[in-house]
C-alpha cells in the first residue's frame, strides 16, 4: 500500500510537471525579412523549419513579425535599447556593424557554438565567417544564409560573339567584351543592349564593381583600426573604369546614374544588359522574370580580378541570426537559432530554399547535383575558392553608395576624382 | 446674322474650354492610369518595351495576391487608424480652437505662434526620439501609438482652420446660449459644432490624406503585422530579391480607391468649409 | 469674447498642448539632446557641446543642399502656386462639369505621396519605356530624364507641382468664393475689365488665404521627404539632395544622430524664421493684422 501511494504520488508529481511544462508555452518572437505566409523558396524553408522545431520542442512556439530588411539592424538596436526587441533579429553582413558596437547581442559561443560536435563543426563550411562577428572571445551572430556577389552574364550573347567565361576573368577583360556585346540590334541609332549594366543610385543600392576592383586591388579597404583607406592608385582607377564606362567606353546607359541596384536588375532581366554584377540570391528571380531571351542561358562567373590570374574577392555577405541580449527566453532562442544554422535547418535553407549549402553534408548530396541548382553549386565553388570576409566591426553599410556617389560626381563632371574619393573615404569614416 | 458672332465665340468658347479641360485631366491622372493598366498587366508584360497602353492580356492576379497577403488586415488597421485619429484631432481641436476664439487670455498669443511652430517641425527629424520615447512608455507597435501621433502632427492644421471658421460665425448666439446656462463645452457642442459641419468635414479630410497615406511614421513605428497600415504594405512589395511590379501597383491603386470615394462623396462640403474659416487669418 | 471665466480657456486648450508637449515637444527636446552629443550606433557617447552644429555648417553637401532645397522650393512654390491660382480661377463658377473636375484634380493630392512618387519614377524611368516614346520623336531618345541633374530637378518640381496644385487651388476657391459676389457684379457694371477686376477686387480680398496657402505650401515643400526620397534618391550626384533628404541620410543611414539632430534644429529655426518674415511682409503689403 505504501509503495502503491509513493509510485502513485511520483506518477501524479510526473503528470503534474508535465502537464505544467505544456502550460508554461514559450513564445520567441523574431524579425526576419522573409515572410512565412508569402511564397518563394525561402519563406516555405522557413516554414517548415518552424513548423518542425515546434513538433520537436511543444513548449516553444516561434512568431515571426517580417521587416522592411533595410531597416531591420537599426530597429533591434534601437528596440534593445528601449528595451523591446525581439528575442532573434536578422542582421545583413553589411550592417552587423550596428550589432558588433551594441551590448544588443547575446554572447552565442556558450549559448550555441559550444554545443556543435566535433563532427558539425567539422562539417560546417563557413567557420572563418566566425572571425567577423567575434569580439573578445564573444561571439555576436550565427550565419544562416550566406550569399555573395558574382558577375552574370548571358550565355546566348556571349555564344554568339564567341567569348567565353575566360574573357572576362579581369575588369580588362570585362570593358573588351562589353564593347563587343554593346549593340545596336535593330538599327534605329539607339543601343538596345548594354555591355554591362551599373546600378548607381544612392537608395536602394547594392554592389557597385569599383568596390569589388579596390577591395581586390587594394586588399581590402579598411586597415586594422576600421579607418578606410581608398583614396590611392587602386581606388582611382577602378572608379575611373565605371566611369569611362559611361562616358568613354559607352558600354553602360548614362540612365544607370538614376538606377537604383532593383532598377538595373529590371533592365537585365528585359534583357537590355548583356552582364552585370549581382547577387548571387538573385539568380531564380532573374531566370523566371527574363523577358525577351530564355533565362536559362544565365550564366555565372566569378567576379573578374584586377590582375589575371587571380579571381576578384567573393565577399562573404548575406544574413545573420542574432538573439537580443534582454530576451527573457536566452535558452529558448538560443535553441531555434541552433536549429535554425544546424544542418537539419541548412538542408531546408538549401531545398527548397535554393540558398547555398553551409554543411559538406548538405553540399555533397545528390539533389544538389540537379542541373537546375547549377547557380547554386557555380556560387559555392567560387565561395569556396575566393570567399573573403569583411570585418564586422568595421562599418562598411554605404561605402558602396559612397562608391556610387564618387562615380556620378565624376561622371557629371562635379567633382575631379581625387577628390571625390576623398569625400568618399571621408564618408565611409565618418560612419566608424 | 446678328447672333452669329456670339455663336462663334460661344463655340470657340467651348472648344478651349474643352481643350484646357483635357490638358488638365491628362496632366492630373495620366500616371494614375498608366499605374491602374499596367497593374492589370501580366508580371512578363509589364516591363514590356515599347510599353502597349492598352493590355494584351488582363488579369486580376496581383490583386489577388495583395488581398491574399492579408491586404484587408492591413485595409482595416490603415481604416481603424484613420478614423480614430480623426475623432481624436477634431475632438481636441475644436475644443482648443474655440477656447483660441472665443476667450482673451494671456498666452493666447504665444499659443498661436507655438501652433505654427509646431507645423514648420520636419516630422522626419523627429523620427528617432519619438521610437525611444513610444518605447519608453510602451506604445511602440501599438495603434494607440500611431494615433496619438497622427493627432499630434494634425491637431495644428486642424486648430488653425477650425479657429477661422469660429471667428466667422456670429457671437450672439453663443451670448445668448451662455445666458441660459450652457458651459463653454456645452455652448460648442451645441452650438458652434452643428453650425461648423463643413469646417468639421474639411478638417476631418485633411486629417484622413495624412493619416491613411502616411508612411514614413509607420514603418518607423511598428513592427508586427497586426498593426501594419496599408502604406507599409505597398512599401513591402518594393521587396529585398526582387521589387514586385504587379502587386506593388495593385496596392498602389486599391489604396487610392476608397479615399478617393470619401473625397468625392464629401466634395460639396471641403469647399465651403473652407471657406469659412481655413482660408481666414 | 467671454473674458469673464478666468481658466475656462486654459482648461480648453489644456489637453491640445498636453498631446503637442507628449509627442512633440518631448521628442524635439530629445533630438535636441542628440544634437549636442556624439550619438552613434543609436547611442549616446558623450558631450561635445556645438561640434555636430559646426561640423554640419561646414559640410559642403549640406551647403549644397541647402542650394538644391532653396531651388526646389522656390521654384515649386512659385509654379504649384500659379498653377494652383490658375485652376481656381478657371473652375471657380459652380456647376457640374467644374465639380468634377476639382475632384480629378485632387486626385494626386489626396494619394499617398509614396504612391504618386513611385508612379511618376516610373514614368519618368527608361524602364516603363514611355519617356521613350515621348522624347523620340523629339530626336531625344538617349535622353535620360533622371539621370541629368537639370532634368532630375525638373522631374522633382513637376512632382511637386502635379501634387500640391490641387492644395493652392482649393485653398484659394475657397478664397475666391468667400467674396462678396456683389462687389464683382458692381465692377463689372461700372465696365471694369477683367484685368482691372483682378487687381482692384480679387488680389486685395484675397490676400489672407494668400498668405496662408503660400505659408503652408512653403512648409510643406521644404520640410518633403518622400519626393526626393522616392523619385530621384537624391541623384544624380547629389543635384536633387535637399536638406530634409540629407538629413534622414545622416541619421538613418549614416547614423550620426547628432548631426542629424543638429541639422534638423536648424531647419527648424530658419523655417519659424522664415515664415516670420512671410507674415511681415504680407503685413506691410496688406491689412493682415
Amino acid at each position: 500500500m505504501k509503495k502503491f501511494l509513493i509510485i502513485g504520488g511520483g506518477l501524479l508529481a510526473a503528470s503534474l510537471m508535465a502537464g505544467g511544462a505544456a502550460f508554461a508555452k514559450t513564445t520567441l518572437t523574431m524579425w526576419t525579412f522573409l515572410d512565412v505566409n508569402a511564397k518563394g523558396g525561402r519563406n516555405l524553408a522557413l516554414k517548415q523549419m518552424i513548423s518542425d522545431f515546434e513538433t520537436a520542442n511543444p513548449d516553444i512556439k516561434i512568431k515571426v513579425e517580417p521587416q522592411v530588411w533595410s531597416t531591420l539592424a537599426e530597429k533591434f538596436v534601437l528596440g534593445s535599447n528601449a528595451g523591446n526587441a525581439p528575442d532573434i533579429g536578422w542582421v545583413n553582413s553589411e550592417n552587423l556593424g550596428f550589432i558588433m558596437n551594441s551590448d544588443a547581442a547575446s554572447n552565442l559561443k556558450p549559448l550555441v557554438l559550444d554545443g556543435w560536435s566535433e563532427h558539425q563543426k567539422q562539417d560546417f563550411l563557413l567557420n572563418s565567417s566566425f572571425t567577423a562577428v567575434t569580439d573578445g572571445g564573444s561571439v555576436r551572430a550565427v550565419p544562416l544564409l550566406p550569399s555573395t556577389w558574382v558577375l552574370m552574364y548571358r550565355k546566348d550573347l556571349f555564344d554568339a560573339a564567341g567569348l567565353t567565361a575566360a574573357d572576362v576573368a579581369t575588369w580588362g577583360g570585362v570593358t573588351k567584351a562589353a564593347k563587343t556585346l554593346t549593340k545596336d540590334t535593330n538599327n534605329d541609332g539607339q543601343t538596345d543592349v548594354w555591355g554591362i549594366g551599373l546600378g548607381l543610385s544612392q537608395e536602394r543600392f547594392s554592389v557597385t564593381p569599383a568596390f569589388l576592383a579596390t577591395v581586390d586591388g587594394n586588399g581590402g579597404i579598411f586597415d586594422d583600426s576600421c579607418k578606410a583607406k581608398f583614396n590611392n592608385e587602386a581606388g582611382r582607377s577602378a572608379v575611373t573604369m565605371q566611369v569611362d564606362w559611361i562616358e568613354k567606353d559607352k558600354v553602360t546607359p548614362r540612365e544607370a546614374l538614376a538606377m537604383s541596384s532593383d532598377d538595373a536588375i529590371d533592365q537585365f532581366a528585359a534583357g537590355r544588359y548583356a552582364m552585370m554584377i549581382i547577387a548571387n540570391s538573385r539568380y531564380e528571380q532573374l531566370q523566371r522574370t527574363a523577358a525577351g531571351w530564355d533565362g536559362a542561358k544565365l550564366a555565372i562567373a566569378p567576379v573578374p580580378g584586377v590582375k589575371a590570374g587571380k579571381p576578384g574577392p567573393a565577399l562573404l555577405v548575406g544574413w545573420w541570426a542574432v538573439q537580443w541580449s534582454k530576451s527573457p527566453n536566452q535558452k529558448a532562442a538560443a535553441k531555434f537559432i541552433n536549429y535554425m544554422s544546424g544542418p537539419q535547418g541548412a538542408s531546408l535553407w538549401n531545398i527548397p530554399g535554393e540558398q547555398i549549402p553551409t554543411y559538406r553534408s548538405v553540399a555533397e548530396r545528390p539533389e544538389m547535383s540537379d542541373p537546375i541548382r547549377q547557380g547554386i553549386r557555380a556560387t559555392s565553388e567560387i565561395l569556396a575558392s575566393s570567399g573573403v570576409l569583411m570585418p564586422g566591426k568595421c562599418n562598411w553599410g554605404r561605402t558602396q553608395a559612397d562608391f556610387n556617389l564618387a562615380t556620378q560626381q565624376v561622371v557629371l563632371g562635379q567633382a575631379k576624382i581625387e577628390d571625390a574619393l576623398r569625400e568618399a573615404e571621408q564618408a565611409t569614416n565618418d560612419r566608424q | 446674322m446678328n447672333r452669329n458672332p456670339y455663336m462663334r465665340l460661344a463655340l470657340r468658347r467651348a472648344a478651349l474650354r474643352t481643350v484646357v479641360n483635357t490638358v488638365i485631366v491628362l496632366f492630373a491622372l495620366a500616371p494614375i492610369a498608366w499605374g491602374v493598366v499596367s497593374s492589370l498587366k501580366p508580371a512578363n508584360q509589364i516591363l514590356e518595351v515599347p510599353p502597349r497602353f492598352i493590355p494584351q492580356d488582363v488579369t486580376l492576379e496581383h490583386y489577388e495576391r495583395v488581398i491574399g497577403d492579408k491586404g484587408l488586415l492591413f485595409l482595416g488597421n490603415s481604416a481603424l487608424v484613420s478614423a480614430i485619429t480623426i475623432v481624436f484631432a477634431l475632438t481636441i481641436g475644436s475644443i482648443a480652437a474655440y477656447a483660441i476664439a472665443r476667450y482673451e487670455f494671456s498666452g493666447r498669443r504665444i499659443l498661436m505662434i507655438f501652433t505654427i511652430g509646431v507645423m514648420s517641425i520636419p516630422i522626419a527629424s523627429l523620427l528617432i526620439p519619438t521610437f525611444t520615447l513610444l518605447s519608453v512608455v510602451g506604445l511602440i507597435n501599438t495603434h494607440v501609438g500611431l494615433i496619438l501621433l497622427y493627432t499630434a502632427y494634425q491637431l495644428p492644421i486642424v486648430i488653425w482652420m477650425l479657429y477661422g471658421y469660429f471667428l466667422s460665425l456670429p457671437i450672439e448666439v453663443e451670448q445668448a446660449a451662455r445666458i441660459d446656462g450652457h458651459t463653454a463645452l456645452g455652448t460648442l457642442r451645441r452650438v458652434v459644432l452643428p453650425l461648423s459641419k463643413p469646417a468639421l468635414v474639411a478638417a476631418a479630410l485633411f486629417v484622413l490624406v495624412f493619416s491613411w497615406n502616411d508612411f514614413v511614421v509607420a514603418v518607423t513605428m511598428t513592427s508586427s503585422e497586426s498593426v501594419r497600415t496599408f502604406p507599409v504594405a505597398v512599401y513591402f512589395y518594393l521587396g529585398f530579391y526582387g521589387r514586385e511590379w504587379g502587386p506593388l501597383l495593385a496596392s498602389a491603386v486599391i489604396s487610392i480607391i476608397p479615399i478617393t470615394a470619401i473625397f468625392i462623396i464629401l466634395q460639396r462640403y471641403f469647399i465651403s468649409g473652407l471657406t469659412g474659416g481655413g482660408v481666414k487669418g | 469674447m467671454f473674458s469673464s471665466e478666468k481658466f475656462t480657456p486654459y482648461r480648453l486648450v489644456g489637453l491640445a498642448v498636453l498631446v503637442e508637449l507628449g509627442f512633440v515637444i518631448i521628442p524635439l527636446v530629445i533630438g535636441f539632446w542628440y544634437s549636442v552629443n556624439r550619438v552613434q550606433f543609436f547611442q549616446i557617447r558623450g558631450f561635445t557641446g556645438l561640434e555636430n552644429y559646426w561640423r554640419v555648417l561646414n559640410s559642403p553637401s549640406v551647403a549644397n543642399a541647402l542650394t538644391v532645397t532653396i531651388a526646389f522650393s522656390v521654384i515649386s512654390l512659385f509654379l504649384t502656386f500659379v498653377i494652383g491660382f490658375g485652376l481656381a480661377m478657371w473652375l471657380e463658377r459652380s456647376n457640374r462639369l467644374n465639380g468634377v473636375m476639382q475632384a480629378v484634380v485632387l486626385i494626386p493630392y489626396m494619394i499617398a505621396m509614396l504612391v504618386g512618387s513611385m508612379l511618376l519614377k516610373w514614368v519618368f524611368s527608361k524602364e516603363s519605356g514611355l519617356s521613350d516614346l515621348a522624347l523620340a520623336p523629339m530626336g531625344m531618345g538617349d535622353v535620360s530624364i533622371l539621370a541629368n541633374p537639370d532634368s532630375a530637378m525638373a522631374a522633382l518640381v513637376y512632382n511637386a507641382v502635379w501634387r500640391d496644385s490641387a492644395f493652392a487651388m482649393i485653398m484659394l476657391l475657397a478664397g475666391l468664393k468667400s467674396i462678396p459676389a456683389h462687389l464683382q457684379m458692381a465692377a463689372r457694371v461700372d465696365g471694369a475689365s477683367a484685368w482691372y477686376r483682378f487687381r482692384r477686387i480679387t488680389l486685395p480680398l484675397l490676400q489672407v488665404p494668400i498668405f496662408i496657402t503660400v505659408v503652408r505650401l512653403f512648409i510643406h515643400l521644404v520640410n518633403t521627404l518622400t519626393y526626393p526620397l522616392i523619385l530621384t534618391g537624391g541623384g544624380p550626384g547629389t543635384s536633387t539632395e535637399t536638406v530634409v533628404l540629407k538629413m534622414y541620410r545622416l541619421g538613418f543611414n549614416d547614423n550620426v544622430l547628432g548631426q542629424a539632430n543638429a541639422l534638423a534644429i536648424m531647419v527648424f529655426i530658419v523655417n519659424i524664421a522664415l515664415v516670420a518674415l512671410l507674415l511681415r511682409l504680407f503685413k506691410k503689403a496688406g491689412k493682415i493684422q
